[in-house]
């Protein structure tokens, strides 16, 4: 029974070559190009400390097991700066937005109108991925709630987000710059680090103007390149 | 003669003499009860609120089931409810005392939808109610999102070219095959040429 539950957990975290078990819970480590995502779960039977690597139990001892669970469960615990809801079928818009959009990257984010997705594609930033003038910077706004939380704003990488099902969960911002998103039944925790990056656009409402106001950065300003005058550059959009 | 229950702690005074319920009595005893006990969930409430924002939140929930204390299930209901600040001793004669009931509410996020739907039965609500009002308000937002559809990915299937000459002689058959591959879906734009 343990062995059987060990295997379904090894099959079912594919995107992990290297599973911890520890303390009636395991630990799924995502593999690159997820090498920002770490699944927490329960197990049912598994009570005893160990580690897969690639299906296969390591020699690990129970403290190195304990010390690298405490590690990682501590990832999951930091003091929280928000807490919102994704509802199952939020989180299906979203992974099926990300296709579509052919998006790299997410930006939850909230402010005073509520809480946001925006959905872009960070190689259009990349100057060598500028292939011509008709080269386009897309941005795709999602507001998820209308309701006011504290301000947050983390930038999620798109292949790790495709690997979480399509279920409700509670989404917990740390100040640790971690995502953990929880289903409340399984218990599972899938935890996503913020990736850190400059967004491409810059989306803003000018009370002078009175209408929204986007400003797009050049490519090349996200990578400067140096010794070179950023300005006198022609080919700004 | 009294008959004294003790239970919990907390003294339950029954008139043993009496055959009969003393109605006033019997309402007034069960009613300061009833209040004591959305009292107790709502401590319970405030202590997740004043947790909640701490690192080792997640380890609270562990060692609860651990010692017995709370089940997970339970643990993720209390703070549910915590999220919600709407949940709180200012709209207590409307909550009304299980915290399964007060979970689905807590649900709803939107104060307006909330105070609304705890209006409707208030404290006398039962968890059935409180988890179809919930369903209610969730189906409404989910509405909004079946009705999105993302617009189909566009690929380039061909370009093609052709000498001038022939392509003015074979015009009529050629429009023709185009229109016939609008049909099966194809996008054709002509060229600035071809007239």
């Amino acid at each position: 029974m343990t062995i059987k539950e060990i295997k379904s957990v090894i099959e079912d975290n594919s995107f992990s070559s290297n599973i911890l078990f520890h303390g009636g819970m395991f630990v799924a480590f995502g593999d690159p190009p997820s090498d920002d995502f770490v699944v927490i779960g329960h197990t049912k039977t598994v009570k005893d400390s160990s580690i897969y690597k690639e299906g296969d139990k390591t020699n690990s001892g129970e403290d190195s097991c304990l010390e690298l669970f405490k590690h990682t469960f501590d990832l999951c615990d930091a003091s929280p700066i928000c807490f919102f809801t994704l509802a199952e079928y939020q989180v299906k818009f979203i992974q099926k937005t990300i296709t579509s959009f052919n998006a790299t990257h997410l930006l939850f984010y909230s402010d005073g109108e509520g809480i946001w997705v925006n959905f872009y594609d960070v190689r259009k930033s990349v100057p060598h991925g500028r292939m011509n003038r008709s080269h386009e910077t897309r941005l795709l706004v999602h507001k998820l709630s209308g309701l006011k939380r504290n301000e947050f704003q983390i930038t999620l990488n798109v292949w790790s987000f495709q690997r979480i099902p399509s279920l409700e969960f509670d989404v917990r911002i740390g100040s640790n710059k971690i995502c953990v998103l929880t289903h409340e039944e399984s218990g599972h925790m899938y935890l996503l680090r913020d990736q850190e990056l400059v967004q491409p656009v810059i989306n803003f409402f000018s009370d002078r103007l009175g209408q929204e106001i986007s400003f797009c950065f050049p490519a090349r300003s996200n990578f400067p390149i140096p010794e070179t005058n950023q300005m006198l550059t022609p080919d700004f959009e | 003669m009294n008959t004294i229950v003790t239970k919990d702690g907390v003294e339950i005074v029954i008139d043993s003499t009496n055959s009969e319920i003393d109605i006033d009595d019997a309402c007034l005893k069960i009613g300061q009860a009833w209040h004591t006990t959305i009292d107790s969930l709502l401590t319970v409430v405030s202590l997740f609120r004043g947790y909640m924002d701490k690192k080792g939140f997640k380890n609270l929930e562990l060692e609860l089931e651990k010692r017995g204390l709370m089940k997970r299930g339970v643990f993720f209901m209390f703070k549910t409810i915590a999220k919600n600040e709407l949940i709180s001793h200012k709209i207590k004669h409307l909550l009304p005392p299980a915290y399964n009931t007060l979970y689905y509410f807590s649900k709803i996020e939107d104060p307006d939808v909330l105070m609304e739907e705890l209006k409707k039965d208030g404290r006398e609500t039962k968890v059935e109610a409180a988890k179809q009002s919930y369903n209610n308000y969730k189906n409404k937002g989910k509405e909004k999102y079946q009705s999105f559809k993302p617009a189909p990915k566009v690929i380039t299937l061909a370009s093609l070219k052709m000498n001038k000459t022939e392509a003015r002689k074979n015009k009529t058959q050629i429009m023709s095959l185009l229109e016939k591959l609008e049909g099966l879906g194809v996008t054709v734009n002509f060229g600035k040429d071809f007239k």
